[in-house]
């Protein structure tokens, strides 16, 4: 691995501060859990570092591809899709009287209970306002699978999750 | 509710919940351009990369970088709890690339949880240094803190530490070196495992 120029280390540490946030919101939005969450930020930026030269033209959506295969590779590794867990303090907020959270909270566990792919495409899609073609990119797929997976995404959120939530 | 409103329903909450959370850039980019900086033979050495949370309230996480072949035997360990210098077990990979790099970790006694070691656990430990330990438990953790009453080996000298965000990134601090036996509480689960603390 070569090592990086200061020149080109200075840009991947202006790429972090100006995307860091930008990511660990994606992998939140992925994933539904803050640790993890970081844990994707961190293998992701990981691999970027040591790559930087040959994808900084495209660095953005090269961390949404790692971002996206890291954590369906997560839990393919766990054999199963991982508990989620709700921050004990945002819960305990939740609990005590406010609406508001109560409701946030329930709005992002919906999006947690779409197959991994849908999940993947409207996060990409429609909270980080990706175009079709940049988030068949990142996930590796086709325009048509991104245009089918974000249907059958919000119409499944539609049909059930939120129904639940409005109720 | 219309597509419109699901995704403006999604938007909003996601804004909110993420205004809340911050990634702390600086240190995330200092520590891993350092790490692309390492070269061929360190690359070799299979660098272990854990997030860990720096302070009970640190609300931003901060990236701890450590080589996975650094010494981790304190000089108490003799009598403790062996620790594992090999792979994690197959549960306890998520987050480590690669998978199968040796980490120095202990299982725990029932096997349901493992504390992944990133440095010397020490009483005082060395400036710039924290007693840093990953908790990954085999079912992912649940909700609900994790407790741990730690009791010193030989003195029954006794504490109880808390990671309120259950099995995860904490730093857990003992007041005097030697063996400690920790009973492990978390969700419905209870498990033991013995950590060496240096002086």
């Amino acid at each position: 691995m070569a090592q990086l120029s200061d020149a080109a280390r200075a840009r991947f540490e202006e790429f972090v501060r100006a995307n860091g946030d930008r990511l660990l919101h994606t992998a939140y939005g992925l994933c539904g859990d803050w640790q993890h969450a970081e844990d994707l930020v961190q293998v992701t930026l990981s691999t970027m570092a040591a790559r930087w030269d040959s994808i900084e033209r495209n660095a953005l959506g090269y961390a949404y591809r790692c971002l996206s295969r890291s954590t369906v590779d997560r839990w393919r590794r766990l054999g199963r899709r991982p508990e989620v867990v709700s921050d004990p303090v945002t819960l305990r907020a939740a609990t005590a009287s406010d609406p508001d959270v109560a409701e946030r909270l329930s709005v992002l566990a919906a999006l947690q209970t779409l197959p991994e792919r849908q999940r993947a495409i409207v996060v990409l899609r429609y909270l980080q306002d990706l175009s079709e073609a940049d988030t068949a990119g990142a996930l590796g797929i086709t325009v048509g699978a991104v245009k089918s997976g974000a249907s059958r995404g919000l119409a499944r959120l539609r049909a059930g999750a939120f129904q639940e939530v409005e109720q | 509710m219309n597509d419109e409103l699901i995704v403006q329903r999604l938007r909003e909450a996601m804004a909110e919940e993420s205004r809340r959370h911050r990634l702390d850039t600086g240190a995330a980019a200092t520590a891993l351009a350092d790490r692309a900086a390492v070269g061929p033979r360190r690359r070799r050495d299979r660098v272990a990369i854990a997030t860990a949370l720096v302070g009970a309230a640190a609300a931003a996480g901060v990236y701890a970088v450590v080589s996975a072949r650094h010494d981790v035997t304190p000089p108490a360990a003799a009598s403790c709890g062996p620790v594992v210098r090999g792979p994690l077990p197959q549960w306890a990979r998520a987050g480590f690339t690669p998978p199968d790099q040796p980490v120095p970790h202990v299982v725990s006694a029932g096997g349901q949880i493992v504390a992944i070691l990133f440095v010397d656990l020490r009483v005082h430990p060395a400036a710039g240094t924290n007693n840093k330990i990953l908790w990954s438990a085999r079912d992912g953790g649940g909700t609900g803190p994790l407790v741990i009453r730690a009791t010193l080996r030989g003195a029954g000298t006794g504490v109880t530490r808390t990671v309120d965000n259950g099995p995860g990134p904490s730093i857990i601090d003992l007041p005097a070196a030697g063996c400690w036996h920790l009973e492990l509480g978390w969700g419905a689960h209870h498990d033991t495992l013995e950590l060496a603390y240096a002086p």
